[in-house]
C-alpha cells in the first residue's frame, strides 16, 4: 500500500480558501468598527436616558455584533488551524509507522492527546471514524484525563466509546446541577435528565448519557439509552415529535425507550438468546409546538433536526462497525426528521414510523432512503386523529399507504385495551379514561416495534 | 436487589380456594385509592399468578413508583417485574393465569406468539394492568404496573 507522504494538495487548497474567507470576515468587521468610530463623533448618536446617562445606542449595538463576529471567525480559524494540526500529525504518524493505524506510535498517539488536552477543538476537525481509531488506542490513564478536562466534549463526541461518553457526560451533568447560577430552563433540562436516570435507577437497568448539549440560542439536547451501547447486539434510536422538550419530555420519552427495551428483552430471553438491546430515548433536535405553532407546517426544524440525527447514526456506525441492528423509530414530526436524514446521507438498517402526520418533503418512496430493502416499517391507528389532521389537505405522503411501499403493521389490537386509542406514544388520561399510546407495555404496535428493531421484522403483523 | 420468592403449597392452595370461591376485585376507581392501596393490589395479584404458575421467580427490581397522567394532573403508580422458567407447556401456565385474572373481572387477552410462545394481558376495571408471558420449558415473565393514583 503506498502512503502519501505530504499534504493533499486538494485539502490544503480547500483549508487555504477557508482560512482567507475568515480573514475576509474580520476585513468587514474592522470596517464595521471604524463605522462606529466615525458615528461617535456625530452628536445626533447620543441620547439620554432617564437619571441623565449619556447613551450611543448605535454604537452599543454596532460594537457588539462586531464582537460577535470576531469571536465566530476566531472560532472558526481555531477549528481550522487544528485541522492542519491533526493533517500534520497523521502525516508524522504515517512517515513513522507502516502499520495501518497512525495511532499505533505511541509518541504520536501521545502528542494528539496533548493536542486535545491544550484545544479541544482540534477533535471538530477528525472524523467519527478517527476519533474511534484513536480513542480505542488511548490508555485508560490518557482516557481518563482527557474526560476529566473537557467532560462536555468528550460526551458528546462522536466516535468516543459509548461508556466513556457516559462518564464524561454525567461528570458534567454533576458539575452543572451543583452550579447555583444556572437556572430556569437549563436547570429544569439538567434536571429532567437527571430523573430520567433515576427512573432507570429504579428499574435496575443500565443506562447511558449519550448526549448532553446546551447549543446556543437553541432548545437543551440529550439522549439516554437503556442497555449498554457498545456491546448491544440491536440499537434502537427513538425520535420524538412535535411539542417535546428536553424538560418537559425526558422523562416519559425514557419511559417509552425503557418499554421497547424490555419488550425486546423479553423476546430475546424467550429465544433462549444472551444478545442485548439498546434504545435511546432521543431527544436531540427542537422539536416544534404543537399547531398553531407554524414552524409544525414548516420545515426547518426537520432539517435541522436531521443534521444531528444523522450525526449520532454515524456516529453509531463509526464507532461500533456494521455489527449491531440499527433502527430508527420516528413518531409524529420525528418522521419527518427522519426521512430528511435518511434521504440525505445517513443510513440505517430498519425504519419504524408511526403516527406520521407526512414525511420530508422530496421523499416519495422507501427507494428514497438509505434503509435495508424492505425494513422500512410504518403504522398510524385508526384513532389517532392527530396525525391524520396533519395528511388532510396538506399534500404531505402518508408513510402508511401503499404508494410509499413500506411495510404496514397494526396499531389496532384485537381486544379492547391492547390497541392505540391515541396519538400519544404513552397511555394518557382524559376524560375519557385511559387512552392508549403506540408504545405502551401490552400493545401489539409496541411488541411489532420491538420484533423490528430485533431485525425480525417479518414477524410483524 | 434480588429477591426470589418461591411458589409455596399452600399459597397456591389459597388461590385455588379464591378462584373457587369466586372472589372479584375491588372494582374501586383507582383515583380513589392511595399509593399504597394500589402497590398492594398490584402484588396480591402478581404473588397469585407466580404462585398458579409455581416454580421460582425473581424481581428484576424492588417494586418502584412512577410518575403517570390523571386527567387532573400528574399521578403516580407503582410498577413490579419478575422473571422465572416454567417447565411444560406455555399454552398450560397462560390458560390457569388467564383463568385466575379473568375470575376477578380483568379484560384478558390472550396472544399466541407461536404454539410454544404465549403472552396474557390483562387490564382490571380500575386500570390496573398484568401481563404474563412464557414459552415452552423455559423462560417466563410477569410485570404489573398499578393503577394511576393522585400524588399524595
Amino acid at each position: 500500500m503506498t502512503r502519501k507522504l505530504g499534504m493533499d494538495p486538494e485539502h490544503v487548497l480547500a483549508l487555504s480558501s477557508r482560512l482567507t474567507a475568515q480573514v475576509g470576515r474580520l476585513d468587514v468587521v474592522a470596517a464595521q468598527v471604524d463605522e462606529v468610530a466615525w458615528a461617535s463623533l456625530n452628536p445626533v448618536s447620543y441620547a439620554i436616558q432617564p437619571g441623565g446617562l449619556v447613551i450611543a445606542p448605535w454604537a452599543i449595538v454596532g460594537t457588539q455584533v462586531a464582537a460577535a463576529r470576531v469571536r465566530q471567525a476566531a472560532d472558526d480559524a481555531a477549528v481550522l488551524a487544528s485541522s492542519l494540526v491533526f493533517q500534520v500529525l497523521q502525516q508524522q504518524a504515517a512517515s513513522a509507522a507502516a502499520g495501518s493505524s497512525p495511532f499505533s506510535v505511541p509518541s504520536v498517539r501521545g502528542m494528539l492527546v496533548d493536542a486535545v488536552l491544550r484545544d479541544p477543538r482540534l477533535l471538530g476537525a477528525m472524523t467519527a471514524g478517527q476519533v474511534a481509531a484513536w480513542w480505542a488506542s488511548l490508555s485508560e490513564a490518557e482516557r481518563s484525563r482527557l474526560i476529566e478536562k473537557h467532560p462536555l466534549l468528550i460526551g458528546n463526541t462522536e466516535g468516543v466509546a459509548y461508556a466513556d461518553r457516559d462518564r464524561a457526560n454525567r461528570l458534567a451533568l454533576d458539575a452543572m446541577l451543583a452550579d447555583k447560577s444556572i437556572g430556569g430552563g437549563q436547570r429544569g433540562a439538567l434536571e429532567a435528565i437527571r430523573d430520567a436516570i433515576d427512573e432507570a435507577k429504579k428499574r435496575g437497568e443500565p443506562v447511558q448519557l449519550m448526549i448532553l448539549d446546551f447549543p446556543k440560542g437553541a432548545d437543551p439536547r440529550a439522549a439516554i439509552a437503556y442497555g449498554d451501547l457498545d456491546t448491544a447486539s440491536s440499537i434502537g434510536i427513538l425520535v420524538p415529535g412535535m411539542n417535546n422538550t428536553v424538560e418537559k419530555s425526558m422523562v416519559s420519552l425514557g419511559t417509552a425507550a425503557y418499554n421497547l427495551y424490555r419488550e425486546q428483552s423479553i423476546l430475546l430471553a424467550k429465544a433462549g438468546s444472551g444478545e442485548s438491546p439498546a434504545v435511546v430515548a432521543w431527544m436531540g433536535y427542537q422539536t416544534p409546538g404543537a399547531f398553531p405553532d407554524p414552524a409544525v407546517l414548516r420545515e426547518e426544524r426537520a432539517q435541522v433536526g436531521a443534521g444531528y440525527l444523522a450525526g449520532t447514526l454515524g456516529g453509531l456506525c463509526s464507532t461500533l462497525g456494521p455489527n449491531p441492528h440499527l433502527t430508527v423509530f420516528a413518531h409524529s414530526y420525528g418522521t419527518r426528521v427522519a426521512t430528511y436524514a435518511l434521504s440525505e446521507g445517513a443510513s440505517a438498517d430498519s425504519l419504524v414510523m408511526f403516527g406520521s402526520p407526512g414525511i420530508a418533503e422530496g421523499v416519495n418512496s422507501v427507494t428514497d432512503l438509505r434503509v435495508e430493502p424492505g425494513e422500512v416499517f410504518a403504522t398510524r391507528a385508526d384513532a389517532d386523529r392527530i396525525a391524520g389532521l396533519g395528511l388532510i389537505g396538506s399534500g404531505n405522503l402518508d408513510p402508511t399507504g401503499p404508494r410509499f411501499g413500506a411495510t404496514p403493521f397494526s396499531s389496532e389490537g384485537s381486544s379492547g385495551h391492547d390497541g392505540v386509542d391515541d396519538h400519544g406514544m404513552l397511555l394518557a388520561e382524559d376524560s375519557n379514561g385511559k387512552q392508549q399510546g403506540y408504545m405502551d407495555s401490552g400493545t401489539d404496535s409496541l411488541r411489532d416495534m420491538a420484533l423490528i428493531g430485533l431485525g425480525r421484522g417479518g414477524q410483524a403483523e | 436487589m434480588k429477591v426470589r420468592h418461591r411458589a409455596a403449597v399452600t399459597g397456591a392452595m389459597l388461590v385455588v380456594g379464591f378462584m373457587l370461591a369466586g372472589c372479584q376485585t375491588d372494582a374501586r376507581e383507582g383515583t380513589n385509592m392511595t399509593a399504597d392501596e394500589a402497590r398492594a393490589e398490584m402484588l396480591q395479584h402478581l404473588d397469585a399468578v407466580t404462585n398458579v404458575v409455581g416454580s421460582e421467580w425473581a424481581d428484576r427490581y424492588e417494586p418502584a413508583k412512577f410518575s403517570c397522567g390523571l386527567s387532573q394532573g400528574e399521578g403516580q403508580q407503582w410498577t413490579a417485574d419478575r422473571e422465572g422458567s416454567i417447565s411444560g407447556a406455555a399454552q398450560v401456565a397462560a390458560s390457569a393465569v388467564a383463568e385466575y385474572l379473568d375470575a376477578r373481572g380483568f379484560e384478558v387477552r390472550t396472544r399466541e406468539n407461536s404454539s410454544t410462545d404465549i403472552d396474557v394481558i390483562a387490564r382490571a376495571p380500575n386500570g390496573l394492568d398484568i401481563q404474563f408471558g412464557a414459552v415452552d420449558d423455559g423462560f417466563a415473565y410477569v410485570s404489573g404496573q398499578s393503577v394511576c393514583v393522585p400524588r399524595e
